[in-house]
């Protein structure tokens, strides 16, 4: 029996210590880059050959580091802020009322979450470029656009978790409520969102990732004066392989900064993460 | 019965979102579908109304698989499921196994269950950029690692050619790995611990807990992040993107990348949007499994 137990503990350790060093590896590679010197990077030194904390300043302005986060942050922010306010509404009707086809709405909202960023990305472009050239006004490459595609296209997942949310507080809140005298408005805002603040937490941070993380209409709809951080990032490599000089150290001290973020909001939330994964987070 | 059955609806609330779910997600799929049955190529985009209409051409195109359309849609499509296929076949196994792990007591338990999130945490467009640089011939550590090691010569061209595929692979692996394990270990701590006495009692050994407790218990959340994982890694654009950029091999370029690129490098979109209803039509069967098990609308 202590045999076994042995055994099993051994086993058991060595799983971890596995999983620890596939996890491990590229992240501390990564952070060895961002502090390395180019010479060691071109010779192919497993570390660096000095320390050259220096690329963690010169990565702001070799990357344009400063504009892109700002423009991240911005489009990130404002994006989640419509988003989560226009599905909570959303969610509580849905959630709190009968009417014909609210099932057939919840439906199509979820279908609506998992179509492929590809297939909207498409039309949504050809429709700002068709609307563009009929006003006359720049739309594409404004952070207006950009804005309100996350802000739809986020709707669906948000709206979805907001439902799950809403529908764990018991309803005789409600009717106590409106016996008080108040109004929807105050019934949601005063009564339930504070109930479901960690519904609206999960649901804020897929959507802040979402914008965060997003390549795909990024690299469409932002021009030199938008541009965000994932699509600037990436931006900088083709310019380099363009004939420009790559500083892949710079880039690399640029790109473990710009992750920090979303890595904090996401480890900060672990517990609440699952529940919006199950709850079908897939679009990229 | 609930009260606020009688109650008015606040059709104002309803307004703004159902709005913006028609303009951004039913209205494009309308025009994605319209855009597929016309020749829409660059001389037409201003006026893609009134392109030519070709009606089921450029699905004929596409399954052509002589066609310049499908010659690029076939090896994709495949390039796509065999990318989803080693996401789920090398993910699901190593999130099973950490999250076992993680199941258990052991010293520094919840340092390692945070850090084993941190690969899926990371932006795709940081690690995908980390990943191709570590695999850049001679000078990356893939290469050097393996040479070190006296695998291969460390010489190996990863980026471009037939290695471009395991690399594009193990970069995903990596980064997607912990969605599964995130699942399972919910999924393993909600199985009643009675059961596992229950089954001790009756003599099963840790194969029979296995076997007839644990699998049975997570097969439903097992069920849907399978199908969740195929449909985010059947649409993955990001990663191939961020690795290979507009000019991917052609041994790694998937289905999203190739349709993005149809649209905005050759400006075919009426080709490209006709492969977007194709693959949306193919991520339908996990979409609808994955309806059914979590039991929308009831």
């Amino acid at each position: 029996m202590i045999v076994r137990n042995l055994a099993q503990k051994f086993f058991w350790g060595a799983v971890v210590g596995v999983f620890t060093v596939i996890v491990l590896s590229p992240i501390v590679e990564m952070v060895f880059i961002s502090l390395s010197p180019m010479s060691s990077i071109d010779s192919g030194a497993l570390m660096p050959v000095h320390w050259m904390w220096s690329n963690y300043v010169d990565a702001w302005s070799t990357v344009n580091l400063l504009a892109y986060l700002l423009h991240s942050i911005l489009v990130s922010v404002v994006s989640t802020f419509f988003t989560v306010a226009i599905a909570l509404a959303l969610s509580f009707v849905l959630e709190r009322f009968y009417f014909r086809f609210r099932s057939a709405l919840a439906k199509m909202i979820l279908f609506s979450q998992m179509i492929p960023g590809i297939a909207l990305l498409l039309p949504i472009y050809l429709l700002y470029s068709t609307l563009q050239n009929a006003t006359h006004t720049s739309i594409i490459g404004t952070f207006p656009a950009l804005i309100s595609v996350y802000v739809g296209i986020s709707i669906p997942l948000a709206t979805w978790l907001l439902i799950g949310a809403l529908s764990g507080i018991p309803k005789e809140l409600d009717e106590a409520a409106y016996m008080d005298g108040a109004n929807n408005m105050t019934l949601l805002v005063k009564v339930l969102v504070p109930i479901a603040l960690p519904g609206i937490a999960v649901a804020a941070i897929f959507s802040f990732l979402g914008s965060w993380n997003d390549l795909l209409f990024s690299s469409v709809m932002t021009d030199n004066a938008t541009r965000t951080l994932a699509i600037g990032l990436e931006e900088y490599v083709g310019a380099g392989n363009g004939g420009g000089v790559l500083l892949w150290n710079q880039l690399m001290a640029g790109a473990v900064m710009s992750s920090i973020p979303a890595v904090l909001f996401f480890l900060a939330a672990q517990r609440l993460i699952v529940q919006g994964l199950s709850a079908g987070a897939v679009r990229q | 019965m609930r009260q606020s059955s009688v109650r008015r609806v606040p059709w104002g609330f309803l307004v703004p979102g159902v709005l913006l779910v028609a303009a951004y997600a039913l209205w494009p799929i309308i025009v994605t579908i319209y855009m597929s049955l016309e020749n829409l190529n660059i001389f037409f985009l201003a006026n893609w109304l009134h392109a030519p209409f070709v009606g089921v051409g450029n699905y004929v195109a596409a399954f052509e698989p002589n066609s310049p359309v499908g010659s690029v849609f076939w090896p994709t499509l495949e390039n796509a499921l065999v990318f989803s296929a080693c996401a789920i076949g090398i993910g699901l196994p190593m999130g099973f196994l950490a999250a076992s792990a993680m199941n258990r007591n052991m010293v520094g338990r919840a340092f390692f269950r945070v850090l084993f999130i941190v690969p899926y945490a990371i932006p795709v467009f940081v690690s995908g950029l980390a990943w191709r640089l570590m695999f850049m011939q001679q000078t990356g550590a893939v290469d050097r690692v393996m040479a070190l090691l006296h695998l291969g010569n460390g010489q190996t061209f990863w980026l471009i050619g037939s290695n471009s595929m395991v690399a594009l692979i193990i970069a995903n692996v990596w980064s997607s790995w912990p969605f599964f394990y995130l699942f399972i270990l919910a999924a393993l701590q909600s199985v009643p611990g009675e059961l596992y006495e229950a089954g001790r009692l009756d003599g099963a050994a840790a194969w029979g807990l296995l076997r007839y407790i644990t699998l049975p218990q997570i097969a439903k959340p097992v069920l849907i992040s399978v199908s969740l994982s195929f449909i985010y890694h059947f649409n993955n654009f990001s990663l191939p993107f961020v690795m290979f950029g507009t000019t991917p091999p052609n041994q790694a370029n998937t289905l999203p990348l190739n349709i993005y690129l149809f649209g905005f490098s050759n400006m075919q979109f009426g080709a490209g949007a006709a492969m977007a209803v194709i693959s949306m039509a193919i991520v339908l069967i996990p979409m609808i499994l994955y309806i059914r098990t979590v039991r929308v609308g009831n």
